[in-house]
């Protein structure tokens, strides 16, 4: 099976001689299409890094990210914006919602800034998989945490990306919470035959991927 | 140092682009709060400095004072210094017994005082000393060379008059200088001494006039050193008749008291200004200082500390900022009050402004004032203070818990929005404008008030012309007019009625003037004084006012300026009736003036007053060189109605290529006339051009700082906007917005702010400033008749407002990327 998402000798390093750290050290991994991949590691590890490599936020010293077969970094700045908002929703610990604007605005957001026309029936479906169709035009400080990360991945999900990159989505939430967060994340990524690639330090949650990869000191040990 | 102090230094240097700014608007404010009371202060201390070295000094005289007050008076603190002055004798003319030539004995002061200055030699000191003029010894059937001695007959002044003849030997010791006037009239008087004076007369009878300056007069305004003299007087038993005031000098070192209120009122303005911008940088900053504030309290530090905290980072961006703005403004102060001397217009004060720009260049007066320094100093620093007050409060209250949980959120004042269906940059601004309402109208509020307060200045400005204002003040090429003024009781000689006894200006003076090279034409004005019980002065006597005559041509011009009434009005023909100019009602609404109406006048005919009616006959609206005041008739019907030769002034008319050349041999006619000014269509136009460009120079330079105030706070508005949005257009970034569409959305905002400010600017402004150029026509200021939109300002104001904006937005995208997308989705 051919993967979706790969990277090849991967190399990140902050800082240079005795406070060099080694974010990420010659890592090269592959995801398959539909997969739902856990990145697990200690804090420090290098796992934040990988994520924001895989979904083109930073640059790397060396190596390649290739998604579709391409290598995302081949692309300019602008090109990477376009790429990123087409192919990849992000998912982040802290829901990174607009303030200003409202639940349904939040969600639509990168439908817009890709100039496309939003597609109702798909939005309204997924919010209806989320259960905040009573909230639609709710400010998100009206929201509760589960809330909110629940508007963040209807936002990673509305643009159809191919890949959901979540970073420690449930990492502010409580136990139950998380539970009902993450079922509703795993349900609509089947749904929608997209690839999911997660970070986490949580067991159990670990535990729902199809895969673990395990990372310490910038390197895959698993 | 303590630990507030190095922490309060530490964040300084953080805060480094957010000090630069707040550290520009303090210079910018102590700049101002600088060079505005500098150039003030030094204005007027080089005008009192030079009215000091051209005005005898003193502040007023009394007359006919005995031996035993004066000496009273010398050892009053009332008094500054005191002058001096006996007329014991007169001498005695043979052949003139009406010549009146008094022998006067001045001591030092007196002098002093009265800045006399012998041609020659030295003052009398001695009994049988003696100063004179040539003219005096002319007059005796006298001569003699100083040294020489001469037998001068005189009589001495008693109490009961003049006493008897007698003849005493004087050496003489200098000439004083002799005036044309005292020639011609056969005014002289000698100098002796006080010596002189003991000798002929018993200390009893001996009569002096005080000189005096008030002691603490500095700063005082002249209605309230006029009472003091004449309370003091009072006291000493001086009749009021015999209290002389020295109005010349007096009215030169007057200061207005609306000069203090103005200055007043502009430094509130500045200070503001000042806090306003201050306030608001700090006040928007201080969103993304919460956290660091809680941090330091939930580690033990208390409200005090944190309130220190705040106030020492502030304080030490004053400490970098305010001494520069106080150099920059001393120096701009001083610079912008050399212009002011250098370039003052050509006008009947011109001595005054050479003896200005002389005190200036021998650098007799301090510039740099400290007084100055420290005003600047003091309210700048409350400016500073005033603005840190509401910061340190809310510094203070942040508490530990709140600055934990503390997650930039919009406070939870609004719990929904209709919001759009679907999302792009445009809707993006205008979601973003929409969130802190206040904050985007008090940017477009004060950018836009200085943009309206630009182009009303501007309109008024581009509706003065030096043309105009020339054309109101002389007809024709040259005004040849008498020089009299009113109620001066040391030259009752200028008053008009006794001008007009022999007036200079005779058939054979126009002839004079006919006969130059290149005069065309010679135009007659008449004119007579007038007072009218219709309308009061302000302290209730009748209104002083005249009446000007117009010559036939002048007429015809009128024609096109009446607004009510008819010229052919037979009342006109017959002297019954008048024209009244259109700024008589403006100044006095509540009098009838209006055609039809009656003027009651008592006019001066040489020593008597007339009572007249007049009808109004029509109402005008015309240059002040036409109809000469608020009340005109033909030239021919006035002098008519009167015995006194009215003739009042020449309006004179030159060939264009013989202007300079005829108007100098004119000036050398007038020059030889003591009691004849004249005036010059081309020196009015230089002195219009002159005010116009101070009032430019003035307005815009005032107006440019304020336009520099207002910029700070957009640039401010705009960077905190983003910075405290920081991590929120990173995340826009990461979920897909492109840079380009990150500039276009801070340049949208921008171009709302530059919309609203043009808007209002170009306006509002535009509407402000015909409303001020039609009151400004209305009240006759810098004669303003003619509208004439600031197009060149507009475009210039349109094209810097831009610009600005596009050089914001550019600036802080630049600023943005300077920091990477994990950084700021991080922080």
């Amino acid at each position: 099976m051919k993967s979706i998402l790969e990277t090849v000798d991967l190399v990140k390093y902050y800082g240079d001689g005795d406070s060099q750290v080694r974010a990420i050290d010659h890592t090269s991994i592959a995801v398959q299409h539909g997969e739902f991949v856990a990145v697990v590691g200690r804090s420090g590890s290098g796992k934040s890094t990988l994520l924001h490599m895989l979904g083109g936020l930073d640059r790397p010293d060396s190596g390649k990210v290739i998604i579709g077969g391409n290598d995302i970094f081949l692309l300019k700045d602008e090109q990477l914006a376009v790429f990123r908002r087409r192919k990849i929703g992000f998912i982040f610990q802290d829901y990174n919602l607009i303030p200003a604007l409202n639940v349904w605005e939040n969600i639509v957001l990168p439908i817009g800034l890709d100039g496309k026309r939003v597609d109702q029936k798909f939005v309204i479906e997924i919010i209806e998989n989320i259960g905040l169709m009573d909230k639609l035009k709710a400010l998100p400080n009206m929201l509760s945490g589960g809330q909110k990360q629940r508007v963040a991945i209807a936002r990673a999900l509305a643009s159809r990306p191919a890949i959901i990159l979540a970073d420690e989505p449930t990492g502010n939430l409580d136990s139950k919470t998380e539970m009902e967060v993450m079922s509703t994340l795993k349900t609509c990524v089947n749904k929608y035959g997209q690839t999911l690639v997660m970070i986490t330090h949580d067991e159990t949650i670990a535990q729902m991927a199809d895969r673990v990869i395990i990372i310490e000191d910038g390197k895959v040990v698993r | 140092m303590n630990i507030i102090t190095t922490t309060a230094l530490s964040n300084f240097r953080r805060n480094k682009s957010r000090n630069v700014l707040i550290g520009f608007a303090i210079g910018l404010t102590a700049l101002l709060l600088t060079a505005v009371p500098t150039f003030l202060f030094d204005f007027m201390s080089v005008q009192f400095q030079a009215v000091g070295n051209v005005y005898p000094t003193f502040h007023g005289m009394y007359r006919d004072v005995g031996y035993d007050v004066v000496k009273e008076m010398k050892e009053d603190e009332a008094f500054e210094e005191i002058g001096l002055r006996e007329d014991p004798a007169y001498m005695y003319c043979e052949g003139d017994e009406d010549a009146v030539i008094p022998m006067v004995a001045v001591d030092d002061a007196a002098i002093r005082l009265n800045k006399q200055k012998l041609v020659e030699g030295r003052f009398p000191e001695k009994a049988d000393e003696i100063a004179v003029t040539k003219g005096l010894l002319e007059a005796m059937g006298l001569s003699g060379e100083i040294g020489d001695r001469i037998d001068v007959p005189f009589q001495p002044v008693t109490n009961e008059g003049r006493g008897l003849l007698q003849t005493k030997g004087f050496i003489i010791t200098g000439f004083a200088e002799e005036t044309e006037q005292s020639k011609e009239k056969g005014i002289y008087a000698a100098h002796v001494s006080s010596d002189f004076a003991g000798e002929i007369l018993e200390a009893q009878q001996r009569l002096y006039r005080v000189y005096f300056r008030l002691a603490g007069a500095q700063g005082k305004i002249t209605d309230v050193l006029e009472q003091e003299m004449a309370d003091i007087g009072e006291s000493y038993g001086v009749q009021k008749s015999n209290i002389v005031n020295n109005g010349e000098y007096l009215m030169a070192t007057y200061v207005d008291p609306a000069l203090y209120t103005g200055a007043v009122l502009v430094m509130a303005v500045i200070m503001i200004a000042g806090i306003l911008t201050i306030y608001s940088i700090y006040y928007v900053s201080m969103l993304d200082k919460v956290q660091e504030y809680g941090r330091l309290r939930a580690i033990g530090a208390t409200k005090r500390q944190i309130r220190k905290l705040v106030f020492r980072e502030g304080f030490a961006v004053y400490t970098m900022a305010a001494p520069a703005g106080i150099l920059l403004g001393l120096g701009i102060g001083i610079f912008t009050t050399y212009l002011m001397i250098q370039s003052a217009p050509g006008s009947a004060e011109n001595f005054l402004v050479e003896a200005m720009a002389d005190v200036w260049s021998k650098g007799e007066v301090a510039l740099v004032k400290w007084q100055v320094i420290a005003l600047a100093v003091a309210v700048s620093f409350a400016t500073v203070y005033l603005s840190l007050l509401r910061p340190m409060q809310v510094a203070g209250k942040i508490s530990a818990i709140e600055a934990i949980r503390f997650h930039n959120d919009e406070k939870a004042k609004k719990k929904q929005r209709a919001g759009y269906d679907e999302i792009n940059t445009t809707k993006l601004t205008v979601v973003n404008l929409g969130r802190n309402k206040k904050r985007t109208l008090v940017t477009i509020f004060s950018l836009g008030a200085t943009g309206i307060l630009f182009m009303v200045v501007a309109t008024v400005i581009s509706c003065m012309n030096p043309d105009v204002m020339a054309d109101e003040a002389v007809r024709g090429d040259v005004t040849v007019t008498i020089d009299s003024w009113e109620g001066d009781e040391m030259h009752p000689e200028r008053s008009l009625k006794n001008i007009q006894k022999n007036n200079p200006m005779t058939e054979a003076f126009r002839e004079q003037i006919a006969s130059i090279d290149g005069v065309e034409k010679i135009e007659t004005v008449n004119y007579a004084r007038a007072e009218t019980s219709d309308a009061k002065e302000e302290d209730g006597r009748p209104l002083q006012v005249g009446i000007s005559g117009i010559s036939d041509e002048g007429m015809e011009e009128l024609e096109q300026y009446v607004t009510e009434g008819s010229l052919d009005d037979p009342a006109l023909a017959d002297g019954t009736g008048i024209i009244v100019d259109g700024a008589y009602g403006r100044n006095f609404p509540e009098v009838g003036h209006e055609v039809g109406g009656i003027i009651h006048m008592r006019v001066e005919d040489g020593e008597d007053m007339i009572e007249k009616e007049f009808k109004v006959a029509a109402v005008v609206n015309a240059p002040n060189s036409l109809v000469g005041g608020w009340f005109s008739m033909g030239n021919d019907v006035l002098q008519h109605m009167y015995r006194a030769n009215l003739t009042d002034s020449f309006n004179v008319w030159i060939k264009e290529d013989k202007v300079q050349e005829a108007t100098e041999e004119i000036r050398s006619l007038v020059d030889t006339q003591e009691l004849l000014e004249m005036s010059t269509w081309e020196e009015e136009y230089d002195s219009g051009l002159t005010l116009i460009g101070y009032m430019m120079y003035g307005c815009y330079g005032m107006l440019f700082v304020f336009g520099l105030i207002g910029i700070l706070n957009l640039v401010n508005t705009m960077i905190n906007s983003v910075h405290v949005r920081y991590r929120e257009i990173g995340m826009m970034q990461a979920i897909g917005m492109s840079g380009q569409q990150t500039f276009r959305m801070l340049q949208m905002e921008g171009l709302f702010y530059t919309a609203g400010t043009l808007i209002m600017s170009l306006g509002i402004g535009s509407i402000a400033g015909y409303g001020t150029f039609l009151w400004a026509k209305k009240e006759q200021i810098m004669s303003i008749k003619f509208y004439h939109y600031p197009v060149l300002p507009a475009v210039i104001l349109a094209i810097t407002v831009l610009l600005v904006q596009l050089l914001v937005a550019y600036l802080v995208n630049k600023n943005l990327k300077k920091q990477s997308l994990i950084e700021r989705i991080r922080l």
